[in-house]
């Protein structure tokens, strides 16, 4: 593997530099002073003997080099191009990885740079030469050799892709042609093979951006909110930026850190004041070529606190003391006859926790049961548990079920599920059924077919989360989800996406679940009927930061680079150096074919 | 009279006559020892009076003594030839050097004692040939045409002795006094440019002109050394080790041309332009033994 890069300025300085060199050594040549001698007889015998054999080998050798240098003068000014090989293919690999749009100190990007470079080469080769374009995002589906006027409009649309993890793919190194090159900055790109030759575009520039962005209430105290902003200097100096978070004009925080070459830096902001919804999170910096990673996004959920009403016929039950003491529950204990004695418009709650009290209807607001021996308003079958001391499994991810493993749950007896669509399990056991669902929609439910007392739930560690969990999915808008630029996969349920300026974003389902694209970073809605579906599309990834993480040369770069290593100004350059060698050889023999 | 000699060197040169080391061969009456027996001052010996024979050396007392008529014969005393050859080649005329100048002034000290003592003396100047001559003259009032045919020589072209001599000598001249005035930078051998003298036996009496400049160039780098005589260019980078080698191979290419007149019995003296020319021309010559 080779790296040489030539820009067509340096190229240029060198040629006019090697001309100026010689036409200096021109005039600077020793003075010929003519002395007319009486007579050169003495003369003729001193150096005749020595020069007699000596003096036509340097004259003929002379004469070779000087006709050698005038051919390379000619070669290097007109720099010819190599394509009379025998091989008349061309494979090439052009990294568009995200890195790859950092811009260069002329104010373009390394891909733009990659892209001018290529296709300099490509309109420098021969008509009949076939080239392969392989890019490293995938942008190319299906690479193959074709024709330079095909991987010219094929070079034309790549983009620069967003994925981390640029592929190099594998088969590459299998297909057999002489000129095989990869264009990149050789950050984020992987091994290349060894008969590869790189042509680099990487240049070192100064870089800062935000690697996390995420909100958190404070334990606490449920009504304060924090935001943890994690920003990475990527550049190999000191800089002093700001950070800002910014909601409306008038919610922004900002706060200016220095960050030392390399260094990462957490900070934490202080958005109690802040609404729940959308937060733009930046950062802002006098030296910073790569601006894809300045910006990031990302939702407050709502924080206000959560009115449950337990109804439970036990007033010493042990849920009534759990949600007692969670922060963000307001608990009003209901017996069942004061719960039906209730009209639904009277039910001033955000929640209902049913412990072990069947309902025969089901109520208007989000409620979780505990002990459902018959829900026949649901509409979901269910059966007794056959046995005793059943094992739970709790197989699906879902947000009730988050950072709870529930592996020690046994259950003595209560009813199973009949799985039906609709519905999400959450706990299930081998061979009786469902202990658990999920039911979403408008009105959300959590059915559990056992009650506290014919189970070690309430004993489990897991237990205060998986109610909070629970409440926090009944009441809490969806869980945001957190993305990179790219394909994003949604829930199939999704039925419409729009950025936050309102333009709808195309989608298409496969597989059950909902796609879009997007290359840019930005905030996403999706809707479907079960509510809305926040989407934050962020590079929050240390990786995409680290944009000098090559070890290619760096290089002067040039709108007009062209082609390095087959023709052009390489091969001139060469041929160049091969003359300057030359020349000093001729001027060392200029001085010695006359010296005694 | 002239700008070549002043007269007051004209003057210390009027008491210095030639002297030769062999009889020479002249047919006039010249003031060197002749092979011929003739009228002369020095007794050669007797021979039988026969008829037709000048009384005027008929030894009488002999006569007396032995009744014998027997003639006295005296050595004649004859001019000889004196050939004075001028190298006037490029390569001794460069304008700072000297030699050319130096070459015409050695020339008429030689042509004006030659002419004091009655020789007959020949002036040719040569560079691939035989350029200009002035044919045997005699007599001190011939000087003034020495003179003018020296001031009016000009140097150019190769030095080629062999050739010059060939063709000088080729036309069956008296044997005599030859005079060699030059730089000896030949390309040619000294020994194969000589023979023709050799073959003709003449006396050669060379003079050796060096100029110090190239005997110690003053040069230094790059330098195109153009041949004042073949125009021909020779790039060099001279450094003191350049240098060092030169001033050693002109020392060897002196030492060699001396010995080669040495060795062939001739005169030669060498004279550097840098030094008095009429104090180092006299000294050298006595030196050699040509002047009395």
């Amino acid at each position: 593997m080779t790296s040489i890069a030539l820009s067509s300025p340096l190229f240029f300085f060198l040629l006019s530099g090697l001309i100026g060199l010689v036409v200096l050594l021109f005039f600077l040549r020793p003075p010929v002073l003519n002395r007319l001698m009486p007579s050169n007889l003495i003369w003729k015998r001193i150096l005749g003997s020595s020069r007699a054999i000596n003096e036509r080998w340097r004259w003929w050798l002379s004469l070779l080099l000087s006709m050698l240098i005038a051919a390379c003068l000619l070669f290097a000014a007109f720099r010819p191009v190599t394509n009379g090989q025998t091989d008349d293919r061309s494979l090439i690999i052009f990294d568009n990885a995200p890195s790859m749009g950092a811009l260069t100190k002329d104010g373009t990007s390394r891909f733009n740079v990659a892209k001018d470079s290529l296709m300099g080469y490509l309109n420098s080769l021969s008509k009949d030469m076939q080239v392969m374009l392989v890019d490293t995002q995938r942008q190319i589906t299906t690479p193959s050799f074709g024709s330079i006027s095909q991987a010219t409009k094929t070079l034309e649309s790549l983009n620069v892709g967003s994925s981390l993890d640029p592929l190099v793919p594998s088969q590459v190194g299998t297909i057999n042609v002489s000129r095989k090159f990869i264009y990149t900055d050789g950050v984020m790109i992987g091994s290349v093979p060894e008969d590869f030759t790189v042509v680099s575009v990487f240049q070192p520039v100064p870089n800062v951006g935000i690697t996390q962005l995420s909100f958190a209430a404070v334990p606490s105290n449920t009504q304060q909110r924090q935001a943890f902003i994690e920003v990475v200097n990527g550049g190999s100096e000191s800089q002093v930026i700001e950070v800002a978070l910014t909601q409306t004009k008038s919610r922004l925080v900002t706060r200016q850190v220095e960050l030392a070459p390399y260094e990462k830096l957490t900070q934490i902001f202080d958005v109690t004041d802040f609404e729940s919804g959308p937060v733009k999170a930046s950062v802002v910096s006098n030296m910073d070529l790569f601006n894809a990673d300045d910006v990031a996004f990302g939702y407050i959920t709502a924080k206000r606190q959560v009115r449950v009403g337990l109804v439970s016929n036990n007033s010493e039950s042990k849920m009534l003391t759990l949600l007692g003491l969670m922060p963000r529950v307001v608990l009003t204990s209901l017996t069942y006859p004061d719960y039906q004695g209730l009209e639904a418009d009277k039910l001033q709650f955000d929640a209902l926790v049913f412990d072990g009290v069947s309902v025969d209807r089901k109520p208007p607001i989000p409620a979780i049961f505990f002990g459902v021996n018959s829900a026949n308003w649901s509409d979901i079958p269910t059966v007794p548990i056959r046995s005793s001391q059943l094992s739970v499994e709790t197989g699906a991810i879902h947000p009730v079920l988050r950072n709870i493993p529930m592996t020690d749950l046994l259950i003595e007896s209560g009813i199973v599920f009949q799985p039906v669509d609709g519905i999400d399990p959450l706990l299930t056991t081998e061979g009786e059924g469902v202990l658990a669902v999920a039911v979403p929609g408008a009105v959300k439910n959590i059915l559990l077919g056992f009650d506290l007392d014919k189970s070690n739930l309430a004993l489990l560690a897991d237990f205060p989360i998986f109610l909070s969990n629970s409440i926090t999915w009944l009441v809490d808008e969806p869980p945001i989800l957190n993305s990179k630029p790219g394909t994003i996969r949604l829930p199939g349920d999704i039925t419409k996406v729009y950025r936050i300026d309102g333009v709808d974003v195309p989608l298409w389902f496969a597989d059950g679940s909902a796609y879009f694209h997007t290359r840019e970073t930005g905030l996403f809605t999706g809707f479907s009927s079960n509510g809305p579906l926040r989407v934050s599309v962020s590079q929050l990834d240390r990786r995409f930061s680290d944009i000098n993480k090559s070890n290619l040369p760096s290089l002067e770069l040039s709108k007009n680079f062209v082609d390095p290593v087959l023709n052009g100004y390489s091969l001139s350059f060469l041929i160049g150096a091969v003359t300057l060698i030359l020349l000093m050889a001729d001027w060392y023999l200029y001085h010695r074919r006359i010296i005694q | 009279m002239s700008t070549l000699l002043s007269k007051e060197f004209m003057r210390r040169l009027d008491g210095i006559s030639l002297l030769l080391r062999k009889p020479v061969a002249g047919h006039l009456r010249g003031q060197h020892r002749s092979r011929r027996t003739g009228v002369g001052m020095i007794f050669a010996d007797y021979r039988p009076y026969s008829a037709g024979d000048d009384v005027r050396n008929l030894d009488w007392a002999t006569y007396m003594r032995l009744d014998r008529l027997v003639l006295r014969m005296f050595e004649e005393e004859a001019d000889t030839p004196i050939y004075i050859l001028v190298d006037n080649s490029a390569s001794m005329g460069r304008d700072d050097s000297g030699k050319f100048e130096m070459a015409k002034k050695f020339a008429a000290v030689l042509a004006y004692v030659g002419l004091l003592n009655h020789d007959r003396v020949s002036l040719i100047s040569f560079s691939e040939g035989v350029v200009k001559e002035m044919p045997g003259r005699r007599g001190k009032n011939q000087m003034w045409r020495a003179m003018h045919f020296l001031e009016s020589l000009k140097n150019e072209g190769e030095t080629h002795l062999g050739n010059t001599f060939r063709n000088y000598f080729g036309a069956g001249r008296t044997r005599g006094l030859v005079f060699v005035i030059s730089d000896f930078l030949l390309e040619q051998q000294l020994e194969e440019s000589f023979r023709p003298i050799f073959q003709y036996g003449h006396q050669v009496f060379a003079t050796h002109l060096i100029d110090p400049e190239e005997e110690s160039p003053n040069i230094d780098g790059h330098v195109v050394l153009v041949d004042s005589e073949t125009r021909e260019a020779l790039s060099a980078h001279v450094t003191d080790s350049t240098l060092a080698a030169y001033r050693s191979e002109f020392d060897r290419h002196l030492r060699d041309t001396e010995t080669f007149f040495k060795r062939s019995g001739w005169g030669y003296v060498s004279l550097r332009t840098d030094e008095n020319f009429e104090t180092s021309a006299l000294t050298s010559l006595k030196k050699e033994g040509m002047f009395r």
